[in-house]
């Protein structure tokens, strides 16, 4: 295995740490910490952020020697995140509220490149959770009630809205307070590109207790559109969950916890009331959906679409026609809270159709059940297979994509995992030291990576082949991040250190001896850095 | 005159025991329509007499339900949140639109001069106002406020849709009868940029309204008569003329009461069935256990009294107000009464005799041309129809099951006739068929070109029903809350077929909204809900949560 330090390595680092404690006068910055945020992945980077110096670095791991570039992010960073679909990292700061001889800075985002460039929007406002849509154009910032927003007075509800494919200009990013009923954003959720009075729309749907606001991200300066959940006297503690969209309908489907219905918002197309109205209007609609129902999926023609809802604790799934607001009730052999759709075959039908799997996660069965949605409102329980696994499910990784769902269970002497194959309809136990929920993709879902996290072995399985493997590093393991560049798919093994240590592996080719480990880079400019302030 | 029809009452009678029986005769047979009043052809035979120690007959009122839609918008009051509902029939939008404090009684204002329109009065119930809704084609709604009657929970509006009048019936339950007077109607004028509303007196206690065809007249049905709305004179405060069925005091009856002999009416007793012919000319009652009918010339304000020689036990108008058709029970007979000509002539009254029948009640079919008569005292598992425009001799209908009101479709080529049950549960272990079905609620549909019946079993009483505009479908309301029945039934009249529609709540309400020919079947759901029917092909629509779409804020 190779090993690589940045030129500035740490042994240097240490040295001048030295020197500089032998003043009588301690620099302040050997008071700073060398902490990250969880490295994330900008294409073919790999982006650490140091919030004690405001400042990102960029792994770039295009070239067999990775280049370490420093990148300048705004004051107090407190979250990275890569930029859907793009090959960036967007990092969210809360900015510098001032003190003795530190003049205020702004909250910000930042956008870095893996090739270490940055485009900042300033937000006003510490906010300290981010939300992007579906293709990464845009970004919501808001403050996550459960984390600290680290000033005397700050609105909960006061949102950034982000075009983060423009540039920082009047009007980019609009910040905004969403109309409250005494809530506070839990969630920001992101409707696919629809179609509203002919024109293709993105919608954030910001998820409070007992009501959504709806803003439309085309058109960020209109107003935005509250729909309560509850009314007035109803006491119950709704709280939104999960959103379904409908794109062809212009139609979104909502969950909520402590809700036995469904909420339907439909969205018709009127004339704009004033000039920042909206060109339409939510018309809600309820379904009920048996008791508290943990999942939805939406399936069948556009003019004729039907939700499948299992609930906890219930042997039932139900068919919901969305239209005529009709139910059916589809007994099964198995409880089951979530709803996996799929397009593949069976063991009776070569021919690949939308199917669903219904199963439960969180140690609540061991079989699962296959559901031929054609017809299914009239054959109902003819139309469901249950499938035996044998051990109780506690962990699900579904790869409809590859025709399986991989299974976490009890450990047993028969394997912790196993792996279903959708078209067969076949489980293979496979024998895991690691939980699945540490578990990671490939960007194009080829393999599985997995590394206990003590452990200094990394764990694969081909998803082609399901064939599994493992490669011994240099030290434990804490994260895994596949990197993918170009053709080529990359693994990175992150380690502890804090000056920064990792080890890329080819992921096609998973060996020892195509390995390559790099240490010291967060230390990489540190001098010169000090040195310009 | 009146002795001598009532002596040829009895001859009648009498030639009948010893005449021959009109069963024996072949339908071919019978070849008049009518047989005249004076019995000549009556041949009662020796069928008993039919109300032997029968009670009184139970008019029930169904009627297919008056749509609280317009043509394309459906409006639902919801007096919690001082708000209308209006629901888009096309695109299923909802929105709210502030009424007054409690609006609770709502009807729609289908068209005006023969153009459908979306408009709705509602009665805010704590306010003694009525807000009147207007919809326009782009759905937006503006509001107009106007004073009824203190405690009003009835709308009645006029033809051509230029004036409604706003009342409280007593009969019928409302937010709390507050003190006063039960003698005020207000009149409202619905034409847009000239609505007002004025209050009137009227006779004591109002009961129903009708109007002239034209719509420029309302006649108020109240205890003391007829109280008479000529809407283009009512310019402000004013007496409303009324026309007494009792106190000859006030309106002389030009023959002193005594046209027809014979029958004495006590000072006390009640006018029921009051019709107001199409014209609103004429005015006639009825009088419980009396063969007494009352005429009252609403021009002249002349009152007076027939007897049929038997105690009539219905009577109704025509639509087009030519001729009335009394039920005489006791006699088996219907008596077809021409306007006005049957009532000074006892010749020109033709009755039609229905040996071994119950004819207790008479319904009418909107075009007149057909009637149903039966008998909700009887039990008898038997209707007739009559043609009363053509030559078809009169038709028994075998049922299966006892009639407790019937319906006719405004066509009058089908009907719907709702039945009775017998005691008990039609589950019950050892029943036969025929107790089953005895015991079972249901409702028949008859096929009047064919005098065809279908018997639909139900699994709960049968509730609202509704007639699609056009008479293709009707869709009758099935709730047992109890057995968690919910369903409406979609008719295809021209088959007779039915379609289940399970509901997700239960039913309350039914109409159809013409422009998207979509019936509506509102549901009793804490936050309204409402399914669409496209009654052609049935598919079906519902929303539900009109109160969280109300609180929808931008």
């Amino acid at each position: 295995m190779n090993v690589r330090n940045p030129s500035f390595n740490r042994h240097r680092a240490v040295a001048l740490a030295v020197a500089l404690t032998a003043c009588a006068d301690r620099d302040p910055r050997f008071a700073l910490s060398m902490a990250t945020l969880p490295p994330v992945a900008a294409g073919s980077a790999l982006v650490y952020v140091q919030p004690a110096l405001s400042r990102a670095t960029v792994v770039d791991l295009t070239q067999p020697t990775p280049a370490v570039r420093q990148v300048a992010v705004g004051d107090d960073p407190v979250l990275v995140r890569a930029r859907v679909t793009h090959d960036e990292a967007l990092v969210l700061s809360r900015g510098q509220r001032g003190s003795l001889g530190v003049a205020p800075a702004p909250a910000s985002l930042t956008a870095i490149t893996a090739a270490g460039t940055a485009r900042r929007w300033t937000l006003g406002s510490p906010f300290n959770a981010l939300a992007q849509n579906g293709d990464g154009h845009y970004a919501i910032a808001y403050f996550d009630r459960n984390a600290s927003a680290g000033r005397l007075l700050f609105n909960p509800n006061e949102i950034a809205v982000i075009d983060l494919d423009r540039t920082a200009v009047a009007g980019n990013p609009v910040i905004r307070t969403v109309r409250s009923f005494g809530g506070v954003p839990n969630s920001v959720v992101f409707s696919p590109t629809m179609t509203v009075g002919g024109q293709p729309r993105t919608l954030a749907v910001v998820l409070s207790d007992a009501y959504v606001t709806l803003i439309d991200l085309t058109h960020p300066e209109r107003s935005e559109v509250t729909v309560r959940l509850t009314l007035p006297e109803d006491t119950r503690a709704i709280a939104p969950a999960q959103v379904v969209f409908d794109t062809d309908n212009a139609t979104m489907y909502l969950r909520a916890d402590q809700s036995n219905d469904l909420y339907v918002l439909r969205l018709v197309t009127v004339t704009p009331e004033s000039a920042t109205g909206n060109d339409f209007r939510p018309a809600l609609n309820q379904l009920a959906a048996g008791m508290r129902p943990a999942d939805l999926a939406l399936f069948g023609e556009p003019n004729a679409r039907k939700l499948l809802v299992v609930s906890p604790g219930s042997r039932d799934a139900r068919v919901i026609d969305t239209v005529a607001n009709t139910t059916t009730v589809v007994p099964l052999d198995a409880v089951s809270n979530r709803v996996l759709l799929f397009t593949g075959p069976s063991p009776r039908s070569a021919t690949p159709a939308l199917r669903a799997l219904l199963y439960a996660t969180a140690g609540v069965a061991s079989a699962v059940s296959f559901v031929e949605l054609t017809d299914i409102e009239s054959r109902r329980s003819q139309n469901v297979e249950t499938l035996q696994l044998g051990r109780i499910i506690n962990q699900a990784l579904p790869l409809p994509e590859r025709g399986v769902v991989m299974f976490g269970h009890p450990t047993s002497s028969i394997g912790s995992l196993s792996l279903l194959d959708l078209g067969r309809r076949t489980a293979a136990p496979i024998f895991s030291e690691v939980a699945l929920e540490n578990a990671r993709f490939d960007d194009d879902r080829q393999a599985i990576w997995v590394a206990p996290q003590t452990g200094e072995r990394l764990g694969f399985i081909e998803l082609t082949n399901f064939r599994p493997g493992e490669v011994r590093l240099d030290a434990p393991i804490t994260d895994v991040i596949p990197v993918s560049i170009g053709t080529t798919r990359r693994v990175v093994a992150l380690h502890e250190s804090p000056d920064g240590w990792i080890t890329v592996v080819d992921g096609t080719d998973v060996t020892r001896q195509n390995a390559q480990s790099l240490r010291g880079f967060l230390l990489n400019g540190l001098l010169n850095e000090g040195e310009s302030q | 005159m009146m002795v001598g029809v009532g002596l040829l009452v009895a001859a009648a009678r009498t030639l009948g025991g010893c005449g021959s029986d009109s069963s024996t005769a072949a339908p071919g047979d019978w070849d008049g329509r009518f047989n005249v009043d004076a019995g000549v052809t009556s041949d009662l035979g020796a069928a008993p007499r039919a109300d032997a120690g029968l009670p009184p007959e139970i008019e029930e009122q169904r009627a297919f339900e008056t749509p609280q839609a317009g043509s394309r918008f459906v409006y639902v009051a919801n007096p919690r949140r001082d708000n209308v509902a209006v629901i888009d029939s096309r695109t299923l939008a909802i929105t709210s639109v502030e009424a007054g404090d409690g609006p609770t009684y709502l009807v729609t204002v289908p068209e005006r001069d023969g153009t459908a329109i979306d408009e709705a009065l509602v009665i805010n119930a704590n306010a003694s106002t009525a807000t009147l809704l207007r919809t326009t084609t782009a759905g937006a709604t503006t509001t107009v406020q106007l004073p009824v009657v203190a405690g009003a929970n009835a709308i009645a509006v006029a033809p051509n849709g230029h004036y409604a009048v706003v009342y409280l019936d007593t009969s019928r339950p409302n937010q709390g009868v507050p003190a006063g007077s039960f003698q005020e109607v207000a009149v409202l004028r619905l034409d847009p940029g000239m609505e007002r509303g004025l209050l009137l007196s009227v006779g004591f206690r109002p009961v129903s309204v009708v109007f002239s065809a034209d719509g420029q007249t309302g006649f108020v049905i109240t205890e003391d008569g007829v109280s008479i709305l000529r809407f283009g004179a009512l310019t402000g405060p004013a007496l409303v003329p009324t026309v007494s069925f009792y106190d000859d005091r006030i309106v002389t009856p030009t023959d002193a009461g005594r046209v027809d002999a014979g029958a004495v009416l006590p000072r006390d007793a009640r006018a029921q069935d009051v019709s107001v012919t199409r014209d609103g000319r004429y005015a006639i009652a009825r009088f419980a256990a009396s063969p007494a009918m009352r005429v009252v010339d609403l021009m002249s304000r002349t009152v007076q009294t027939l007897d049929l020689g038997s105690e009539i036990t219905d009577l109704d108008i025509a639509p087009d107000g030519t001729f009335a058709l009394a039920a005489l029970r006791g006699e088996s007979r219907v008596l077809r009464i021409p306007i006005p000509g049957g009532f000074n002539d006892p010749s020109q009254r033709r009755s039609i005799d229905l040996p071994g029948e119950a004819v207790g009640s008479i319904t009418l079919s909107p075009d007149g041309a057909r009637a149903l008569v039966y008998s909700t005292a009887a039990m008898t598992e038997r209707a007739t129809l009559l043609d009363l425009v053509g030559t078809t001799p009169p038709a028994v209908l075998r049922l299966r099951k006892t009639v407790r009101a019937v319906a006719f479709a405004p066509g009058g080529e089908s009907a719907l006739i709702v039945h009775g049950r017998s005691e008990g549960s039609p589950t019950e272990a050892g029943l036969d068929l025929e107790a089953q079905i005895d015991r079972s609620y249901g409702y028949s549909l008859l096929n009047v070109a064919e005098r065809f019946t279908r018997l639909q079993l139900t699994p709960a009483d049968v509730g609202p029903f509704a007639l699609v505009p056009g008479g293709s479908h009707a869709f009758v309301l099935l709730r047992d809350d109890a057995r968690r029945v919910s369903v409406a039934q979609r008719i295809t009249l021209a088959s007779l077929t039915i379609q289940d529609i399970s509901l997700g709540s239960p039913p309350v309400s039914v109409g159809a909204v013409p422009a998207t020919e979509r019936a509506f079947i509102g549901q009793d759901h804490p936050e309204g809900r409402i399914t669409f029917v496209d009654w052609n092909t049935g598919s079906q629509q519902s929303i539900t949560g009109f109160e969280l779409n109300s609180r929808i804020v931008e």
